[in-house]
């Protein structure tokens, strides 16, 4: 595993870029479906006629 | 009263609770005596300069005085320099401890031997913790353990790199964004509107600069009254012709000078506009005739270019 990702990924400087720009769009995707996540939790409102 | 303090004889003083005498034995025939018992503190596990430094003897040091005694103390001196010589040789000085009272031949006469203090007991720090999995075994050949280090070293510099570039893209966003909200884009913001769909008598209003723009097509009736009105008697004196460039059309901004409302159109009793805030009345050329208002409703530039465009701006 580990030396899958450093022969493959990490090794070559720009296979090492490429990661990260693409992590990086995996990132901020997923940041922002979390944090979007934790604000409708925290302002789901309630029902007040139960 | 021949005692030779080794260092042997002090490793005691490293376990945890040990008790020892300060060394001084009674003297023959003249009794016992007794002296308080030295308490020493728990052993520490030396891992790390903090642990190391608790080593250390502090507080009172117990010193004898007399001539067996002072070999105790002297011994004692020794380990207390040879404990700050460890210390000190962790952090790779070159540090010797100067004993400023007792001169080392003073300390040698003391002596009954040469004795060399002992290393061969010091706890080297135990950096085991702080290994990576594949050094943990100092046997390991570096060649094999080298992909398993690089890869933790780029995985840890690539979640920097990724957290970066994240942060770096969003507050460029946000940076022009915000000059994208353009003070200079809206400032020379310009509109047309095409004067063709606005019949005569009506006053259609649009949205200019975020406020709201009135533009009014004038009739006949109108244009000869406002001509015909005395300048002089204005509140704020200004001819109707200076404020219009075609008689038929009226341009003025839609917000009243007295506190910002928007007046409403044909209404009021100079049948202009009507603020119905505060009761401001404007005639059909936008400007005060009644009411609390100061000026007359703001022209702002404004130009008509070929066929029915007036552009505004």
């Amino acid at each position: 595993m580990a030396s899958f990702l450093y022969n493959v990924l990490f090794k070559r400087s720009s296979t090492f870029t490429v990661t990260i720009l693409v992590s990086c769009f995996i990132f901020e995707r997923g940041l922002d479906l979390v944090a979007d996540q934790i604000f409708e939790q925290v302002n789901q409102g309630v029902c007040l006629n139960t | 009263m021949n005692i030779v303090a080794k260092s042997t004889s002090l490793a005691p003083l490293l376990k945890s609770t040990t008790v020892i005498s300060n060394g001084l034995q009674p003297v023959i025939g003249t009794g016992v005596v007794l002296k308080s018992k030295i308490v020493c503190k728990p052993g520490v596990s030396r891992l790390v300069s903090e642990s190391l430094q608790e080593t250390l003897i502090t507080g009172s040091l117990r010193v004898s005085s007399g001539i067996g005694g002072s070999k105790t103390a002297t011994s004692l001196l020794f380990y207390y320099i040879s404990c700050i010589n460890r210390i000190y040789s962790h952090y790779n000085f070159d540090y010797i401890i100067v004993c400023p009272v007792l001169s080392m031949n003073f300390l040698a006469s003391l002596l009954a031997t040469q004795r060399r203090l002992a290393h061969t007991d010091v706890q080297w720090p135990d950096f085991t913790d702080y290994r990576h999995d594949a050094v943990k075994n100092p046997t390991t050949k570096s060649k094999e353990s080298s992909v398993s280090r690089k890869s933790f070293t780029y995985v840890t510099t690539a979640a920097t790199g990724v957290t970066m570039v994240y942060g770096v893209k969003t507050i460029v966003h946000n940076l022009v964004a915000s000059l994208s909200a353009s003070a200079d884009v809206l400032a020379l913001a310009k509109i047309e509107v095409k004067l063709d769909s606005i019949p005569e008598g009506k006053n259609a209003v649009f949205k200019w600069r975020g406020k709201p723009l009135f533009v009014r097509h004038r009739t006949q009736k109108e244009i000869d009254k406002e001509a015909q009105v005395n300048v002089s008697s204005l509140r704020d004196p200004e001819a109707d012709a200076d404020r219009v460039q075609k008689s038929e059309w009226l341009v003025v901004l839609g917000v009243c000078t007295h506190l910002g409302c928007v007046p409403i159109a044909n209404a009021g009793d100079f049948g202009g506009y009507y603020c119905p805030c505060h009761g401001s009345h404007y005639d059909a050329s936008g400007r005060i005739r009644k009411g609390p208002a100061p000026l007359n409703l703001e022209v702002p530039p404004h130009e008509f270019v070929e066929g029915d465009i007036l552009v505004v701006g």
